[in-house]
């Protein structure tokens, strides 16, 4: 009989063995290693907690915790891999601070009251607040960490009952400007293709994404898929040296923004080589002119409406005359044979080119514009919606696709289609049994809007569910202040104290991840359930569970009549009512229930791959592409100019900012800061520099520098040469650390039509402590 | 204390010099493949200072290419903060 410890260690062996076999077929151990793949628990699917990514996980418990991890072979995003956040993740599950009990605010202090207390409160003080103050007086501010069902029934609540569209998530700061990106090239959000696409391409060009920290799965993939087809080439483009231009076979360098002259500058190249695929741009593509010279949503009450005005092909390479490789290599840096070499990637016919990116591009002024331009270059060559062919836009969060953009938990959403839509109003008004008046069809605030309003006083109760906005939020004094002010009630649920917690009137204990039943959705529209697996500390309740405990407060429990054990089929069966048909379907419960993931859409019992293709995507018509998102049914190709950033460094600010994540951490760190071996990896935030800029400073690794903006202060040791390398006068600070908050000297600079904030540029100065 | 496994790939022409380098870590067991250039690697260690220290022999070695965990284990009682 072999011993405990000696078991689990066959299972650590079987499981390698297994995910070697799906990584690379036909791989061979000794004969011995083969009973230890044999070797099995009781092993519980999940799909982790943290990244976009969304890898399949198998938890084991044991005695009613989650003692155990491993990736899960049968899921086709990780094939049985995991990264060490994942490995981790039940870990957070039992940090020593959970939030176990509800808070109020009494005299000052937040003291321990029962649950039901504190809930009847929220009601109270959401009808008080409503009374006085009117409807668009209440706002909730959730996550691309909620489940579906918490989102939608989020939505619900406040568009449907309460008739506010006051309803926002924190995937606004994070893929907004891919939402919008897709919206105005497609006319449908999410990714073309899938994760399979890996498993196809020749070329992978990885537009300011550090993917071997961030998606670290996902590249360990593209580096596999590297190993197994050598012509495979890995670009990384970037305004840092990061670990993935370690990796990659080319790094390529570039001053911060001009992505978007280098990618029309691809354009011009293919234009001018001849290598547009002609066939394809004249029968699925059309050109578009939008505004230009569009601002930075500076301004406290900002406010732009893009609109779109025909171009042809001739418009578009006059356009592109402003950016030669001679003309974007002055202002990018980048060299303008590197620019050719580029372009010669995308045009080449031999090749397969999956372009990725997440933050880099997202978080940027002008977010929509360079999504928009990386289709430009796609569509010009046909390159898209085949495996292995396609533009690839990843989500920094687990159900950032899932639930905020798929159930509409932003402003001017709902879960099918837009509230400015009157039919689409009318479907939801159907669906979730409430007169059509009720739902607003103006969208109110976006997320900076919506916290400038808190500050203004126009918003006077907020709710706000799994995420860390006075960690998040750029230019965060102003907003940390505005919620602190007389008259706000904030009311905050989240599973650990956070510095969001620390402002608020009442704190619900949330169940947390496996501790209840949900659904996430990936980046590659791949819907998850996950069972319950363990049970909540204390009373911490399920988000969705409080949102509805607060809508049966509110006199809404008959639209809310679930039962508590079948709540979330019962929610994911009304959901998806939205959703169905060809273009959209989603899998049934029970499917989900049983299967690693599914994508969407599914229909008549299949998953979508590859959409837009009539092989591939049961709602494409033809018998090739067709961009069934626009009424043309073709991709718009969109003329959009470089235009700088907001705030550029000068002599007052010499260096550029940018923020970011470490492989470590999950976001602002509320949960692998808890677990001791990521928080032993990588404890306290700091400011990366260039070799050259520290001795002009006059300081080593390990001292310290004070980063100045015109909007704050921090300091922070100095880290030369150990993760990443910015060029000479940048400075790279991460934002994990709740105790050193670099949003403090951040810009609330946004692009005006996705309404995304910049976190990667604003100008500061350094000073040696 | 917990247990891990990994899968290591190379760098290019650097498979002998990688096996090498974990034959010489102290707690952990190596299974090389018989086919192809990868290997399984297994670690088990008695305190987190042990753990700790192989983690960073890990990462030092410069043959490695990639390496990807697995599998992981840790008992209740270890996973307290």
């Amino acid at each position: 009989m072999v011993s405990r410890r000696l078991f689990i260690k066959q299972v650590a062996v079987g499981s390698a063995v297994a995910a070697a076999k799906l990584l690379v077929p036909g791989v061979m151990f000794a004969p011995a290693l083969a009973s230890a793949e044999a070797a099995e628990l009781a092993w519980h699917k999940t799909p982790c907690r943290f990244c976009g990514v969304g890898c399949g996980l198998l938890v084991g418990v044991a005695g009613g915790r989650a003692v155990a991890v491993k990736g899960d072979p049968a899921s086709p995003v990780n094939k049985g891999l995991c990264c060490v956040k994942g490995y981790h993740s039940v870990q957070a599950l039992y940090g020593k601070d959970r939030l176990t009990s509800a808070q109020m605010r009494k005299n000052g202090k937040l003291v321990d009251v029962p649950l039901t207390e504190a809930l009847d409160a929220i009601a109270e003080r959401m009808k008080s607040t409503i009374a006085e103050h009117g409807k668009d007086s209440v706002a909730m501010y959730g996550s691309g960490q909620w489940t579906i069902p918490d989102g939608y029934v989020a939505s619900k609540l406040f568009k449907g009952c309460i008739g506010t569209n006051n309803v926002e998530a924190n995937a606004r700061l994070c893929m907004a400007s891919a939402v919008t990106g897709f919206l105005t090239t497609f006319g449908l959000d999410e990714p073309m293709g899938c994760y399979e696409d890996i498993d196809h391409a020749d070329v992978f060009v990885l537009w300011g994404n550090n993917m071997a920290e961030m998606h670290p799965v996902l590249f360990s993939r593209l580096l596999e898929r590297r190993q197994r087809n050598p012509k495979t080439l890995i670009i990384d483009l970037g305004t840092r040296t990061t670990r993935t231009s370690y990796a990659a076979d080319k790094a390529i360098l570039f001053e911060p923004q001009t992505d978007l002259a280098m990618a029309n500058c691809i354009a011009y190249e293919i234009v001018k080589q001849g290598r547009v695929n002609r066939d394809f741009v004249k029968k699925h593509v059309a050109f578009k002119k939008g505004k230009t010279d569009i601002g930075y949503g500076l301004e406290e009450k900002f406010a732009f409406k893009d609109q779109a005005t025909p171009a042809n092909w001739d418009d578009y390479r006059a356009f592109l005359e402003d950016y030669t490789p001679e003309k974007t290599s002055a202002v990018s840096g980048v060299s303008v044979a590197d620019l050719r070499y580029l372009a010669s990637l995308y045009a080449d016919p031999n090749r397969k080119v999956v372009s990725f990116w997440c933050m880099g591009m997202n978080q940027h002024t002008r977010g929509t514009w360079i999504n928009n331009l990386v289709y430009n270059i796609h569509l010009l060559v046909g390159k898209i919606s085949q495996p292995g062919n396609g533009p690839f836009s990843l989500t920094g969060q687990p159900s950032a696709c899932g639930t905020v953009r798929e159930v509409g938990t932003l402003t001017h959403k709902l879960p099918h289609g837009v509230v400015m839509n009157e039919k689409h109003r009318k479907k939801a008004a159907e669906i979730w049994n409430v007169p059509v008046e009720n739902i607003s069809p103006k969208p109110s605030n976006h997320t900076v809007a919506m916290f400038r309003a808190l500050d203004r006083g126009d918003i006077r109760f907020m709710w706000i569910q799994v995420t860390n906005p006075m960690v998040t939020m750029p230019k965060l004094r102003r907003y940390r202040e505005g919620a602190k002010k007389e008259g706000r009630f904030i009311v905050v649920s989240d599973v650990y104290p956070t510095p969001t917690t620390d402002i608020a009137d009442v704190i619900l204990p949330s169940a947390m991840w496996i501790e209840r039943e949900g659904m996430y959705g990936n980046s590659e529209r791949r819907t998850q359930h996950f069972n319950q697996l363990v049970d909540p500390p204390g009373e911490a309740m399920s988000d969705t569970l409080q949102l509805i405990e607060v809508a049966r407060r509110l006199g809404y429990a008959d639209k809310f009549p679930q039962n508590e054990e079948t709540h979330i089929r019962e929610i994911w069966e009304e959901y998806t009512r939205f959703h169905a048909g060809p273009k959209h379907g989603m899998a049934p419960y029970e499917l989900l229930k049983k299967r690693s993931g599914v994508l969407w859409p599914f229909h008549e019992g299949k998953e979508t791959k590859w959409r837009y293709h009539a092989k591939t995507d049961p709602a494409a018509s033809g018998d090739s592409f067709d961009f069934y998102g626009k009424p043309d049914h073709r991709a718009w190709i969109w003329l959009r100019p470089y235009e700088a950033a907001p705030e550029i460094p000068d002599r007052e600010y010499p260096f550029w900012l940018c923020t970011g994540r470490v492989l470590e951490h999950w976001h602002t760190g509320s949960m692998t800061r808890r677990v001791p071996v990521l928080h032993r990896a990588m404890p306290a935030a700091y400011a990366e520099l260039h070799p050259d800029d520290a001795a002009r400073l006059g300081v080593r690794n390990g001292d310290k520098v004070r980063i100045v903006s015109r909007r704050g202060q921090l300091e922070l040791v100095v880290a030369i040469d150990q993760r990443g390398r910015p060029v000479r006068g940048h400075v790279f600070v991460p934002f994990f650390d709740e105790s050193l908050l670099i949003n403090e000297v951040t810009l609330d600079a946004y692009c005006p039509i996705s309404k995304q904030p910049d976190y990667k540029k604003c100008a500061v100065k350094l000073e040696r402590v | 204390m917990p247990i891990k496994s990994y899968l290591a790939f190379p760098k290019p022409g650097r498979y002998p010099h990688m096996l090498s380098a974990l034959e010489q870590c102290d707690g952990l067991e190596l299974y090389p493949s018989e086919n192809r250039e990868l290997a399984v690697v297994v670690t088990d260690s008695a305190t987190s200072e042990q753990e700790q220290s192989l983690e960073t022999e890990l990462a030092g070695i410069e043959d490695i290419q990639c390496l990807a965990m697995v599998f992981g284990h840790a008992e209740p009682t270890s996973m307290e903060v």
